[in-house]
C-alpha cells in the first residue's frame, strides 16, 4: 500500500456512514418536471438531471474519480422504490443495532419536508403492497417466506458489458441505439413502444458523458490532477487505450449504474480478463510500472468500498454489514477452456491483502487446470482472514451453466454476481439469484403443525394432522411436500409482483443499453432483453430440515427410543417441559447432516430436488419475450438471512431451540460438523448442486492451521478437494474464536477485523450481536 | 537290479515307499486311500523275503523328509518337516535331527485334520478334512461338482462326462486361460493348504518347511494364495520364525528318501551328495510382489481381516504430510503415565461414561441389567467391578455420555472410509495408522496398509516401536513414513514410567533406520521425566547417530487434554497431572538439540518454517 493509498483508507474508515439527500432531491424534482413522459424516458432523464447535478468531488491524493454521493461513504436516497421506511426509521438510522447511519438535520428535513410528501402511496413498494396476495403477505408475516427487499429497491444482481464500453466507448454505444431506433417503423404500434427505451438509453449514456467531463472540468481547476482530466475526458466516452483509462472507464459505467437504481450485487465480471491487455501493453510501451498499476487497483478497490445503500431495517437484518455485494471475478477459463489466470488476477489477490476491505467481493474461479500458484496465492489471501477470494468452481459451474442451455462459450466465461451466483456478463438478466427466501425449516414446523404456524395460529394450507399423526417418516416427508409446494408457489407469487412492478415502475434505460441483447431487441431487461434470463429464489435451512427428518426417523420411527408425542410437547415447550431435555439431546445426538453420513445427507439433497421438482413448474416474466430461460434453477446463497429466519421458528427436532438461527446455505447446522471440513464437503457433495445457479458453503479455519507455508499447501489440497468434489463455491473464515470474543468486548481495538458473512464480507464491529454470535458459533476446524 | 547289473551283495538295503498309513517299525502297511484293499498288509516282511535283503518300509512323507534333511534344503537343519501337496496331503517330521513318528507310527497325518467342523465327507469316512477339499483328488471332486452344478466353465468341455479326465494340470491350463471356476478352485485350494501350513508352524514351530508333491507345479496361482494363507493364520510372533521352500526333487523325492533311510539306519556313508536343484524359497515374511498389483482374490482377502479401532479421524493435520485420515488401532503395550489417549491402551473395546454430558436422567441404571449403576446426588455412580460389557447404557443413552470406545470392524470397511477423502490426498495426503500401538494388530495393520497402497495412497505409522522386529520389517516395504515414538533413553526409567524398558525400541529403531526407512523421530517432552538436560541429550546423541533415514526430530510437548477421558475412564486409569512446559523452554531444547545437527520441529508450533 503506498502512503497515498494508506491516507485514502484511513479516511474512508474514520467517517461514519451517513445519509446524502442530494439525489433523492434531484430526482423528485425531475418526476415533477417529466411527470408526462413514459416511465422508461422519465426515468432517464431523472437519471441524467442528477448526473448533471450532483456535487462531483476530486478528494486530495485521488487518481480514480467519481462519487456516488455528496459525502465519502454517504448513502443517497432512492424515494421512487419506497419511502415510508426513510419517514418512519429516520430516527433510528443513528440508532440502530448493526449498520448505523447518521442523518444531518438538512437531511432529515429534506426527507421530512419534500421527499416523502411527494413519493408516499406513489412508491414501487406501495403498488407491490397492492397488488400482493394476502397469502403472500401471511406467508410472510409467519417466516416462511420473504421477498420485502425484492419491493423496496431496485434488482441490481447484474453485470453489464463492460468490456463492450473498453472496447466501443459509450458513443459507439450510442450510435448502436440510434442505428436500432432508425431500423423501427413508425406504423407499428409494438415497435412504436421501442422509441422511448431508444430515447431513454440515450439520454443516460450521454448523461454519463456529460458526468465524466464534469469531473474533467473539475480537474482542470487544480493543475497537478491534467491526467485525470485527460482520462475523464476520454472515457468512458471515447475506447480505452491505457490500463489506467479501462480502470477509470469501469468505474464510471459501474458507478452510474449505482446512481440510477439502489439494487445492489452490481458486479464487475471478469476484471483481470477485460483489464490485462491494456496493462500488458501499457508495459510494454513503458507507460506503467507494475507498481503504479498496483496502486490504481487499489484506488479502485476503496472507491468500490465507498459505494453504500440504505435499506429498511426490515431488508437489513438479511444482509448485515453495509454490503453492496459488488463482485469481481478473476482466474478461471478462457472462452475456449484453457486456463485464464494472468498479472491482474495476482494483482487482485495482492489488492485484498493490502487494503482489507470488505468491498468489493473477489470470487476466485478454480478449475483442473488452475496454476498451483493461484491455488497459493489465494490460500495465502484467505490466511489474511477476510474471507476472501471466496472460491468458485469451474468443474461444476460450467456443467451447471451448459445444463441449463448456455453456449459453451458463453458457459466458459461465466463470472459471479453478489455473492456467489453465476452469470454470463453482459448476457444475463437482473438478479440471477436473490429473488424471495424460502424458509424450508418454517415450512417443516408448519407440517408438523397440522399446517398452522404455532407462533400466529395462522393455517394457511390444511396439513394432515400434527407430529403424532404420522405412522412412518414417508408419511411425513408426504405431507412435507404438500406444505413444500405450496409455500414455494407462494414465494414465487412474491416474485412475479416485484418483476411486474419493477418492469413497470422502474425499468433502467442505462444499464439496460449496456446489456446484450436489449438494443438489438429494443427492450429493457425487465421486458426480455438479456440473452440469458434464469432466476432463482433463495432456499434456507435445508440442513436444518435433514437432521430435524433424520432425527424424527431414528428416534420416533426406527428405534422408538421417543414417542411423538413427546417429541411434540418437547418442541412446543422449547424443551423446557420436565424430561425435555432428554428429549432433546437424543434429537441432537442423531446422525447430522455435514458428517459424511449418506443417510441424513440424502434427506437434504431430496428436499432440495423436490423443491427444484416444483419450482421447475414456473416461469417468470421474460418467459417467451425473447431470453434463453424464462424459468427457475436452485439457489442457497442466503447472506445473513439464517438469523431472521431462524427467529421466526420454534424449536425443531434436530435438537434447535426456538429462535435459533438456522443453518445458512448448504453449511451444516453450527456444531453439528463434528469430523472436520473435509466431511462437510463430503456431505455437501451429495447435493444437486448442479442445478444451481449458486450454492453457499461457509467454513472457519483456526488461523493457526495456515500460518506456515505447510498450512497453506494444507488449505490448497482442501480446495483441490473441493474443486475434486465438484462443489459450487467455499469460504472461509479464519480469524480464532477468542479473537472474536475479544472483538465482541473491546470494538474499537477491531474496527477494522474483516470477516465472512456469508456470500460476503463485513467488518465485524458493524455487525449487530446476534450474527456476531452466530458466526462465533460456526464450528471453527482447529487443530486442539 | 537285473538292470542295472547291481549284484545282491552290493545292496545295502532297501527302502520301500508307500503312499498311505503304515508302520515302518513293524513293517506294515495300515490302510492307504488310494488302495482301499491294502489292510495291515506286511508290507516289508513280503518284499524281503522275496529279495532276501534288508527292507524299510515308510510312507512317502517321512521318506520325503528324510531325503531333504541328508540331500536337499534341510541340510544340516535339526527341526523341519516335508509337506507333500499331491494326490493326498501328509508330512513327515524331524525333530532334533531325527525322524519324529509318533505313539503309534503315525505321526504327519495333517490331511485329516478338520479345517472345515461338519464339512465335505472325507475319503476317511470324517467330515471336513484338509484332503477334502485340497488335494490332488478334492481338487477333481470340487471342480467335477461344479461342472455339474451346471456353472459355467471352460472345464465341462475337457471334461467329457468323465471326472476321472480332470486332473491338476487341466484345472491350472483352464485357470490360466482365465476360467474363473478353475481358478476360483486352485486358489481356494491354496488357502486351504496355507491354513494347512499355519497349524503345522503353530503347533511345531520348525526351523524349515519344504513343500513338495505334485500341486506344487501348478506354481504361484496355488503357492501365492497358500503364503498369504499362511501368513494371515499364523500368530505374529511366528512371522518370520522360520523358513518355506520349495522341494526340488520332485517325483524322485521318495526314492532318496528310501536311500536315505537305509543309510541312516546303517552305518553306511552313501553318496555324499546328489544332483540336486536349489530349493525355491517361498518367502512369507514380506512378499515382494509391488504393493499397487494386488490380485482381486488378494484384496477380498486383505479386506476381511479384522482389527480393533476406536476412531478414524479424517483431517488429520498432525500425523504426516498434507490432509490424512488417522485410524486409530486399539491397544498397547506400554503403560505411559501421561498418556493423552487413556481408552487406546487395552486391546478390547470398552466403556466410557463422560461426567459433563451426563444428564442424569437414570435411562442407563434401568437398562443395566447387572445394576451396576445408580445415581447419587446429581451423578450417575458406576461400579465398574459388577458391569458385564453388554453396552445397553451406550445405546440407551440420549445425550452420548456413555460410549464404546473401540469396535472391531475388517481393514476393507476401514478402508473405505479412509478413501471418502481421497479427494483430499492429491497434494501428499493419505492414510496413517496411529494408537495404541499399530503393531499390536499386525495382520490388520498389514491388510490395511497393503489395501492403502493398492489405491495409491501415501502411508505413515505412529509407533512406539515396542514390537518383534520381524513385524516392523513386515510393514516397511508398505511405508512412506515411520512416526516413531522415543520415550526415555535409560531404560530403567523408561520402565518406570511406561512399564517397559527401552531395549526392543532402541534396537527396532536402529533395525528401521538401517533398512533407510524414513523416519520422523517424536519426542514427547514430559516435564521431569524425558525433558531433562540429560535425556535430551543422550536423545539427540542417538538420533544424530542413526544417519540419513531420519528425516527430523520432533518435539511433541506435554499438555493436560486428556484429562476428561481418565475420568470417563473410570478409577481404573490414573490421570497424571504435570504442569505443561513453558513455550520458551521448548524452544531452547529444541536449539540444543539442533545443535546436534539435527531439524528439529515442535508440534503445534506453526509460526516455524515447517511445523507438524
Amino acid at each position: 500500500m503506498t502512503t497515498r493509498v494508506q491516507r485514502l483508507r484511513e479516511r474512508l474508515f474514520d467517517t461514519t456512514p451517513s445519509i446524502c439527500a442530494e439525489r433523492g432531491l434531484l430526482v423528485t424534482e425531475a418526476h415533477e418536471m417529466y411527470a408526462a413522459d413514459p416511465p422508461v424516458l422519465r426515468r432517464a432523464k431523472a437519471l441524467a438531471h442528477v448526473l448533471d447535478h450532483m456535487t462531483v468531488r476530486i478528494d486530495e491524493g485521488e487518481l480514480i474519480a467519481g462519487n456516488q454521493a455528496s459525502a465519502p461513504r454517504a448513502a443517497p436516497l432512492f424515494p421512487e422504490y419506497a419511502v415510508d421506511f426513510l419517514v418512519d426509521e429516520i430516527d433510528d438510522f443513528p440508532l440502530r443495532r448493526a449498520d448505523v447511519y447518521s442523518v444531518p438535520g438538512d437531511v432529515k428535513q429534506a426527507i421530512l419536508g419534500k421527499i416523502g410528501p411527494y413519493w408516499r402511496g406513489k412508491t414501487l413498494y406501495d403498488r407491490a403492497k397492492a397488488m400482493r396476495p394476502s397469502e403472500v403477505n401471511q406467508a410472510e408475516h409467519i417466516g416462511a417466506i420473504a421477498g420485502r427487499g425484492n419491493i423496496s429497491s431496485g434488482d441490481g444482481h447484474i453485470i453489464m458489458n463492460i468490456p463492450k464500453v473498453l472496447r466501443q466507448g459509450l458513443t459507439g454505444i450510442i450510435e448502436e441505439v440510434q442505428a436500432a431506433r432508425d431500423r423501427i417503423s413508425p406504423y407499428e404500434a409494438s415497435e412504436f413502444n421501442k422509441r422511448a427505451f431508444f430515447e431513454g438509453a440515450t439520454v443516460t449514456l450521454q448523461a454519463a458523458i456529460r458526468f465524466a467531463e464534469r469531473y474533467a472540468a473539475e480537474a482542470d481547476r487544480q493543475p497537478e490532477l491534467s491526467h485525470i482530466a485527460d482520462v475523464c475526458r476520454r472515457v468512458p466516452a471515447q475506447p480505452a487505450r491505457t490500463f489506467h483509462e479501462a480502470v477509470q472507464s469501469a468505474w464510471f459505467v459501474h458507478l452510474v449504474s449505482q446512481i440510477e437504481s439502489n439494487g445492489h450485487s452490481f458486479s464487475l465480471g471478469r476484471f483481470d480478463q477485460y483489464t490485462y491487455p491494456f496493462y500488458q501493453a501499457d508495459l510494454e510501451a513503458g507507460r506503467i510500472t507494475p507498481e503504479q498499476a498496483q496502486e490504481l487497483l487499489e484506488l479502485l478497490w476503496l472507491k468500490l468500498f465507498s459505494i453504500i445503500k440504505i435499506r429498511p431495517w426490515s431488508h437489513t437484518r438479511y444482509g448485515i454489514g453495509y454490503p453492496t455485494y459488488q463482485n469481481v471475478t478473476i482466474g478461471g477459463q478462457t472462452p475456449t477452456g484453457r486456463d485464464a489466470t494472468n498479472d491482474i488476477s495476482y494483482m487482485v489477490l495482492e489488492t485484498v491483502r493490502e487494503t482489507r476491505l470488505t468491498q468489493p467481493n473477489v470470487s476466485a474461479r478454480i478449475h483442473t487446470g488452475t496454476p498451483d500458484r493461484f491455488l497459493m496465492e489465494c490460500a495465502r489471501t484467505i490466511r489474511a482472514g477476510m474471507g476472501m477470494p471466496a472460491i468458485k468452481n469451474d468443474e461444476i459451474i460450467v456443467p451447471a451453466l451448459l445444463e441449463k442451455g448456455v453456449r459453451s462459450e458463453d458457459a466458459y466465461d461465466y463470472a459471479i454476481v453478489g455473492c456467489i451466483e453465476a452469470a454470463v456478463p453482459g448476457k444475463w438478466g437482473y438478479r440471477n439469484t436473490g429473488m424471495s427466501f424460502l424458509n424450508l425449516l418454517k415450512v417443516l414446523e408448519v407440517t408438523l403443525n397440522n399446517g398452522a404456524d404455532p407462533a400466529t395460529g395462522i393455517q394457511l394450507l390444511p396439513g394432515r394432522g400434527d407430529l403424532t399423526a404420522f405412522d412412518s417418516i414417508e408419511a411425513l416427508y408426504d405431507a412435507y411436500r404438500d406444505q413444500l409446494g405450496f409455500y414455494t408457489r407462494l414465494s414465487i407469487e412474491a416474485d412475479t409482483v416485484a418483476d411486474l412492478c419493477l418492469e413497470s415502475m422502474a425499468p433502467d434505460a442505462f444499464c439496460s443499453a449496456l446489456v446484450d441483447d436489449c438494443i438489438a431487441r429494443g427492450k429493457t431487461i425487465k421486458e426480455g432483453g438479456a440473452v440469458y434470463d434464469i432466476i432463482s429464489g433463495l432456499q434456507s435451512g435445508a440442513s436444518n430440515v435433514a437432521d430435524s427428518l433424520m432425527a424424527l426417523k431414528t428416534q420416533v420411527f426406527d428405534e422408538k427410543a421417543l414417542t411423538a408425542s413427546q417429541v411434540r410437547e418437547s418442541l412446543a415447550a422449547d424443551f423446557q417441559n420436565p424430561g425435555g431435555e432428554v428429549v432433546r439431546q437424543r434429537l441432537l445426538h442423531a446422525p447430522k447432516y455435514g458428517n459424511d453420513i449418506a443417510q441424513v445427507d440424502a434427506f437434504a439433497a431430496r428436499v432440495l430436488n423436490d423443491y427444484l421438482a416444483e419450482a421447475s413448474h414456473y416461469r417468470h416474466t421474460r418467459y417467451g419475450r425473447g431470453p434463453i430461460g424464462g424459468g427457475y434453477a436452485g439457489s442457497t446463497s442466503n447472506i445473513s438471512a439464517n438469523v431472521p429466519l431462524g427467529a421466526s421458528v420454534g424449536a425443531t427436532p434436530d435438537g434447535r431451540h426456538a429462535g435459533e438461527p438456522i443453518n445458512e446455505g448448504v453449511s451444516p447446522v453450527h456444531g453439528c460438523d463434528t469430523g472436520g471440513p473435509t466431511k462437510v464437503l463430503c456431505s455437501a457433495a451429495r447435493l444437486p448442486t448442479i442445478k444451481s445457479l449458486a450454492q453457499l458453503l461457509n467454513l472457519r479455519l483456526s488461523p493457526g492451521t495456515l500460518e506456515s507455508d505447510e498450512g497453506l499447501g494444507r488449505l490448497v489440497a482442501l480446495l483441490k478437494g473441493f474443486r475434486n468434489l465438484k462443489l459450487w463455491h467455499v469460504q472461509f473464515n479464519t480469524v480464532s474464536t477468542q479473537a472474536l470474543l475479544d472483538a465482541q468486548q473491546y470494538p474499537e481495538k477491531y474496527r477494522d477485523l474483516v470477516v465472512r458473512v456469508a456470500g460476503y464480507s463485513a467488518l465485524f464491529v458493524a455487525l449487530d450481536k446476534a450474527t456476531q454470535d452466530d458466526i462465533i458459533r460456526r464450528t471453527s476446524h482447529d487443530l486442539s | 537290479m537285473q538292470q542295472t547289473g547291481v549284484s545282491a551283495g552290493q545292496v545295502a538295503g532297501v527302502g520301500l515307499s508307500f503312499a498311505g498309513h503304515t508302520n515302518g517299525q513293524r513293517g506294515v502297511v495300515l490302510t492307504s486311500s488310494n488302495m482301499p484293499q491294502w489292510d495291515q498288509v506286511p508290507l516289508r516282511d513280503i518284499v524281503s523275503k522275496r529279495l532276501n535283503q534288508r527292507v524299510l518300509l515308510d510312507n512317502d512323507t517321512n521318506l520325503g523328509v528324510l531325503a531333504e534333511h541328508r540331500y536337499g534344503a534341510g541340510r544340516g537343519v535339526a527341526d523341519m518337516v516335508y509337506v507333500t501337496f499331491s494326490t493326498g496331503v501328509g508330512m513327515g517330521i524331524m525333530v532334533g535331527g531325527k525322524l519324529y513318528q509318533g505313539h503309534t507310527g503315525t505321526a504327519g497325518e495333517i490331511g485329516h485334520t478338520v479345517v472345515e467342523t461338519d464339512g465335505r465327507r472325507c475319503s476317511c469316512g470324517k467330515r471336513g478334512c484338509l484332503m477334502a477339499y485340497a488335494c490332488g483328488i478334492a481338487l477333481r471332486n470340487r471342480a467335477w461338482e461344479r461342472i455339474q452344478s451346471g456353472e459355467e466353465t471352460a472345464l465341462r468341455d475337457l471334461a467329457w462326462d468323465d471326472p476321472q479326465l480332470i486332473n491338476g494340470e487341466l484345472i491350472c491350463e483352464v485357470a490360466k486361460r482365465g476360467d474363473p471356476v478353475a481358478q476360483d478352485l486352485i486358489i481356494s485350494t491354496g488357502r486351504y493348504l496355507g491354513i494347512c501350513l499355519s497349524t503345522i508352524v503353530q503347533v511345531l514351530n520348525p526351523e524349515l518347511i519344504v513343500i513338495g508333491g505334485g500341486l506344487t507345479n501348478i506354481g504361484s496361482m496355488l503357492l501365492d494364495p497358500c503364503m498369504e494363507s499362511l501368513r494371515q493364520n499364523v500368530h505374529p510372533v511366528l512371522w518370520g520364525a522360520g523358513r518355506t521352500v520349495l522341494g526340488r526333487f520332485q517325483e524322485h523325492v521318495s526314492l532318496i528318501g528310501g536311500a536315505a533311510a537305509v543309510f541312516s539306519e546303517t552305518d553306511i556313508e552313501g553318496p555324499p551328495q546328489i544332483p540336486y536343484l536349489a530349493p525355491v524359497s517361498l518367502d512369507w515374511r514380506a512378499p515382494a510382489c509391488a504393493a499397487s498389483s494386488l490380485s482381486d482374490a488378494g484384496r477380498r482377502d486383505l479386506e476381511r481381516v479384522e482389527g480393533t479401532v476406536f476412531d478414524v479421524q479424517r483431517y488429520s493435520l498432525d500425523d504426516g504430510p498434507g490432509l490424512r485420515t488417522a485410524v486409530f488401532l486399539k491397544g498397547c503395550p506400554l503403560r505411559c503415565s501421561w498418556c493423552s489417549n487413556p481408552e487406546s491402551q487395552r486391546v478390547n473395546p470398552e466403556l466410557l461414561l463422560f461426567a459433563t454430558s451426563c444428564l442424569a436422567c437414570g435411562a442407563c441404571i434401568d437398562a443395566c441389567a447387572a445394576e451396576s449403576r445408580a445415581l447419587t446426588g446429581d451423578r450417575i455412580a458406576w461400579d465398574r467391578g459388577l458391569c458385564t460389557r453388554c453396552g445397553e447404557c451406550a445405546r440407551i443413552c440420549p445425550a452420548q455420555a456413555t460410549v464404546w470406545s473401540g469396535s472391531r470392524r475388517t481393514a476393507g470397511d476401514v478402508l473405505r472410509e479412509v478413501l471418502s477423502d481421497a479427494a483430499f490426498y492429491e497434494d501428499g495426503g493419505g492414510m496413517t495408522l496411529s494408537g495404541g500401538e499399530p503393531l499390536l494388530q499386525p495382520a490388520f495393520a498389514e491388510a490395511l496398509l497393503r489395501l492403502a497402497k493398492a489405491e495409491h495412497l501415501d502411508t505413515a505409522i505412529e509407533t512406539t516401536g515396542n514390537a518383534p522386529w520381524e513385524i516392523l520389517e513386515l510393514l516397511h516395504p508398505y511405508l512412506d513414513l515411520w512416526l516413531f515414538d522415543l520415550k526415555h533413553m535409560d531404560s530403567r526409567t523408561h520402565r518406570n514410567w511406561t512399564g517397559l524398558g527401552n531395549e526392543l525400541i532402541l534396537s527396532n529403531l536402529r533395525r528401521l533406520a538401517a533398512l533407510g526407512a524414513p523416519i520422523r523421530v517424536r519426542l514427547p517432552l514430559i516435564p521431569s521425566v524425558s525433558f531433562t538436560d540429560e535425556n535430551l541429550r543422550r536423545t539427540a546423541e542417538f538420533v544424530a547417530q542413526l544417519g540419513a533415514a531420519v528425516r527430523s526430530l520432533d518435539l511433541l510437548p506435554y499438555h493436560k487434554w486428556a484429562r476428561a477421558k481418565y475420568e470417563a475412564l473410570g478409577s481404573g486409569a490414573k490421570w497424571w497431572n504435570a504442569e505443561p512446559i513453558p513455550d520458551e523452554q521448548v524452544q531452547a531444547a529444541a536449539d540444543l538439540m539442533r545443535s546436534y545437527n539435527l531439524t528439529v520441529r515442535i508440534a503445534g508450533d506453526r509460526s516455524g518454517k515447517e511445523p507438524l
